[in-house]
């Protein structure tokens, strides 16, 4: 929820408008992300997200947490060097005979 | 047949890789062990130690040029090839003593995933952010990824627990779908959804603490 004052009996009013809580929302987002929210929950969640700044930013950095997390699958620590590809290019070859 | 010049493989799905492995293809041979030699070096990591990860991967090549001909093609190479490695790091991980726990049966966290303390809102109450979480500094896309960060998040993902592990690595560094990282693991999709939930909202933590949040 943003960081605006609320109206001393506003509080019901906006939670009404956010439609589910921040914690809800937080549990949702991992399905939001791979499109998978079914009817209804989907609604919920693009509701509460319109009114709320902060699930907003911390949607923001889950998918860029996925973003990051992906660029390490290209880190060349982990691909085959050449000495290990040609003993198994080695290996397959005699598996042939 | 296409001639598509940004793709230089001649091995573009599954099917032809196969059929050109069985008939003793070297290149193709080369082309399987570069595509997926990453991705089982980085689960073998999950189960076993650091110091046989290399020799629990190349028992699963050694495996895999032996069962190739027993492939059907009912999955997708690389959940195969997933399967064939957790196979040699179980019967490893049994000679090291350390236990590798089938996924299904991985223990059920119920704890929140963002501390309840932060979820306070002053007027709205529990459950609401009092304000947002700080946005991050510098490149949060990640395109200039630093060696330090790369630390940050290699060390978050090696401090989750084993299942939480290993579905992060196949959905978000392997980038597999959904689908995939199930039938891979043997585990339902409302557990995958969890344990995704959960391993992500923990390396999210991290690079927040890494930025000063």
């Amino acid at each position: 929820m943003a960081a605006e004052p609320v109206r001393p009996d506003g509080a019901e009013e906006i939670r009404q408008s956010l439609v589910i809580s921040c914690a809800d929302a937080i549990e949702l987002m991992t399905d939001w992300l791979d499109e998978l929210l079914v009817d209804g929950d989907r609604e919920r969640l693009a509701a509460h997200l319109a009114g709320c700044q902060a699930c907003g930013v911390y949607l923001d950095q889950l998918r860029a947490t996925v973003t990051i997390v992906g660029s390490l699958r290209g880190h060349e620590a982990w691909q085959v060097d050449d000495a290990t590809m040609a003993m198994l290019v080695d290996r397959f070859r005699q598996s042939q005979v | 047949m296409t001639t598509d010049v940004a793709s230089p493989s001649t091995f573009d799905d599954d099917r032809a890789l196969v059929a050109a492995l069985r008939e003793g293809d070297e290149d193709a041979f080369r082309e399987l062990v570069a595509r997926h030699h990453g991705m089982l070096r980085r689960v073998a990591s999950i189960w076993v130690d650091e110091r046989v990860v290399d020799e629990v991967v190349q028992e699963t090549w050694t495996a895999v040029i032996t069962a190739i001909h027993r492939f059907e093609g009912r999955s997708s190479i690389k959940t195969w090839l997933f399967r064939i490695l957790v196979n040699q790091a179980r019967k490893r991980g049994t000679r090291e003593r350390r236990s590798i726990p089938f996924s299904a049966a991985a223990p059920r966290d119920e704890s929140p995933i963002v501390d309840p303390d932060r979820l306070l809102h002053p007027e709205l109450g529990p459950n609401y952010w009092p304000a947002a979480p700080a946005t991050w500094e510098g490149d949060p896309e990640g395109r200039l990824l630093s060696s330090e960060i790369r630390s940050v998040l290699i060390a978050a993902i090696e401090s989750l627990p084993p299942a939480q592990r290993e579905v992060i690595t196949l959905r978000d560094v392997e980038g597999w779908d959904a689908a995939e990282t199930c039938t891979a693991m043997g585990i339902s999709s409302a557990n995958q959804r969890v344990l995704l939930h959960r391993a992500r909202a923990a390396v999210r933590g991290a690079m927040e603490e890494h930025h000063g949040g």
